[in-house]
């Protein structure tokens, strides 16, 4: 056998001065497979390589044609044509993909690239095939295709739009749902348009690429868009800044939905809200002012020396309703800003609003005289809270104060703290006509139909219950008396304690 | 003998509060219906009334605006608010209010706050 060497029009002669061997060596230190064969296809030389992919040793194969042992039947017709071709010293222009079969029945996929040596009249004696193992390369393409695919069938049938853009406005992809949410007939028409011409507010699009640099990543953005037929539509955007090796944006991808029917909701749901504020706002004032015009005319009538006793029983008795009424428009009102004013809770001194409460509660009941025990003083205990402390205790003084048919109300107010330190439990004990077991869960509970004239009734310890939650705190009410309700209730309430 | 102006756009509380007033032996010197009213009437009130009882929503002209003009004639002049609208508290008393009560409130605890008023004097 002569040395094969690469000769300038891809032939190997025999003057070369490279030695089969060493060109074999060269070729297996790339981790090439190297394959001789004579011209009958009869294997002459089969390195290492070979060896490791198909399972056969040299000894094995050599001597017997490659193209029943080696090569798989449905390929056989495209090889043999190949090496039909090499033997009459044409050399392909392209290099063949070709299936082995190894010897455990695998088929292992491997790229050729093919040559031959000629003998002095150029002849062709021998070829040889040179190829590399690309069966996991192509799995991994394969999988890499089919994930693209997947990726692209994703993109292309998810219902929200998605969108690639440039910081200057050229659109690089769009699926069909984003096609479909503007209005357009197909992606090659909208794709023509610049991202920036769909925003209403121009500005718009100026804020959002002004955030996007600086975070990063926006969401939740919500903006107006222009559809092609001019109809206008909510939308939100959610996208990331992409970059390139220079750290500069290139481009901008994300997904967009159409939020229209939310925000035509939200933006009902927030002219009600006003609508409703500005009449209770309006029901509450008119309703007051009718309720000092009604109090001070039953005031004049109660203070006629003339006026019969059982008269003046019943003035009384109607000037105890209009209060009923003022308390419960105020308290409707509050109930209303507890709503909407954001919960800020903060460490307070307990005293101050207790206090405010107590001086409130005195001048609601001008005909009665509260005696109030209490320990709670100016720094002695903190809670964490808000403006609504002073409502808290000023409704269940007031109901205290209510309850109590007797001119002089006995009231006592006991703090301390529970719960290794986290609560501070406050009991408010009156000597009222107290609550039966079976109102002590529903007295909290919101309109009371049933329960007119009875404790509870109105929303002021539902409005109590509220502010409790608000500050992740509890109330329930017991027996002043354990077991005997008539002697009082015994209002408890467990509110986080805030810091000294 | 203590004088009074009432500022109401509610003629019905006008007349209780003058019964009231009357039978407590307060003199109501004035009357008006809107801040626009009260402020040409103050103008020309002469002695000025020991008190001004206000309300804040009327037609023509609120209560605080009213307030800010009647301070701006006379400093020394004493405005008490009454009103049902509580949000107006601030701004009352930075017009120059000396006090705020909200709608309704009971005679005698009205007669203490001017009682409590006209002692700071």
């Amino acid at each position: 056998m002569r040395p094969p060497t690469n000769h300038s029009n891809g032939l190997i002669n025999e003057n070369s001065s490279i030695h089969r061997s060493r060109f074999v060596r060269i070729i297996e230190a790339a981790g090439a497979l190297v394959v001789g064969m004579n011209t009958q296809g009869q294997i002459t030389l089969f390195n290492k390589r070979c060896e490791e992919v198909t399972g056969y040793s040299e000894k094995e194969v050599l001597g017997k044609t490659i193209f029943p042992l080696l090569i798989p039947e449905d390929e056989l017709a495209g090889v043999l044509e190949r090496f039909r071709r090499l033997v009459n010293g044409k050399l392909p222009t392209y290099s063949p993909q070709v299936h082995w079969i190894t010897k455990t029945g695998e088929k292992r996929l491997m790229q050729w690239n093919n040559t031959f040596v000629t003998d002095e009249m150029g002849k062709v004696e021998e070829i040889f095939g040179i190829g590399i193992e690309i069966t996991e390369w192509k799995k991994a393409q394969q999988a890499l295709k089919e994930s693209e695919t997947q990726y692209q069938s994703l993109f292309d049938s998810v219902p929200v739009g998605l969108y690639r853009t440039t910081p200057d406005g050229q659109i690089l992809e769009i699926n069909p749902a984003l096609v479909a949410m503007l209005g357009y007939e197909d992606k090659e028409e909208l794709i023509k348009r610049n991202a920036s011409e769909f925003y209403v507010d121009a500005t718009a699009r100026k804020r959002w690429k002004a955030l996007i640099e600086q975070e990063e990543v926006v969401r939740g953005f919500e903006v107006q868009f222009r559809r092609r037929d001019g109809q206008i539509i909510w939308v939100e955007l959610n996208a990331r800044a992409i970059r390139n090796e220079k750290g500069e944006v290139y481009c901008y991808e994300g997904n967009l939905e159409d939020i229209t029917k939310r925000k035509e909701t939200e933006i009902a749901l927030l002219a009600a809200h006003h609508r409703s504020e500005f009449l209770l706002d309006l029901m509450a004032h008119d309703l007051n002012n009718i309720n000092q015009g009604i109090m001070l005319a039953l005031e004049l009538i109660e203070n006629d020396d003339q006026l019969p006793p059982h008269l003046r029983e019943s003035v009384r008795d109607t000037l105890a309703q209009v209060e009923r009424s003022a308390d419960l428009i105020a308290n409707v009102k509050r109930f209303q800003s507890l709503k909407i004013e954001p919960r800020l809770l903060g460490s307070r001194d307990l005293s101050p609003p207790f206090h405010a409460a107590v001086r409130a509660v005195e001048r609601a009941f001008p005909n009665k005289q509260l005696f109030l025990t209490t320990n709670i003083e100016d720094g002695k205990y903190q809670i964490s809270g808000d403006g609504f402390i002073t409502e808290l205790f000023f409704n269940l003084l007031h109901n205290a104060m209510k309850m109590d048919s007797n001119t002089f109300v006995k009231v006592e107010v006991q703090a301390n703290t529970v719960e290794k330190g986290e609560f501070l439990k406050i009991q408010i004990m009156d000597q009222g006509p107290g609550v039966p077991n079976s109102e002590k869960k529903r007295i909290f509970s919101h309109y009371k139909e049933d329960s007119a004239g009875e404790r509870g009734s109105g929303v002021g310890l539902t409005l109590v219950q509220r502010i409790i939650q608000r500050y992740g705190g509890q109330i329930w009410v017991q027996d002043r008396i354990e077991g005997d309700y008539t002697q009082g209730a015994n209002f408890v309430l467990l509110l986080p304690r805030g810091e000294d | 003998m203590v004088s009074i102006f009432i500022v109401d756009d509610d003629e019905n509380l006008h007349r209780v509060y003058r019964s009231f007033f009357t039978m407590k032996g307060i003199d109501v010197i004035a009357s008006a219906f809107d801040g626009s009213e009260a402020v040409k009437i103050f103008g020309k009130l002469n002695p000025r009334p020991d008190i001004l009882l206000m309300d804040y929503r009327m037609p023509n002209k609120d209560g605080v605006s009213t307030t800010k003009e009647i301070k701006q004639i006379d400093p020394a002049s004493k405005i008490i608010f009454l009103s049902a609208d509580e949000t107006a508290r601030d701004q009352a008393f930075k017009a120059g209010a000396i006090s705020f009560l909200i709608k309704p409130v009971r005679f005698a605890h009205l007669l203490q706050t001017i009682s409590e008023v006209l002692d700071h004097q």
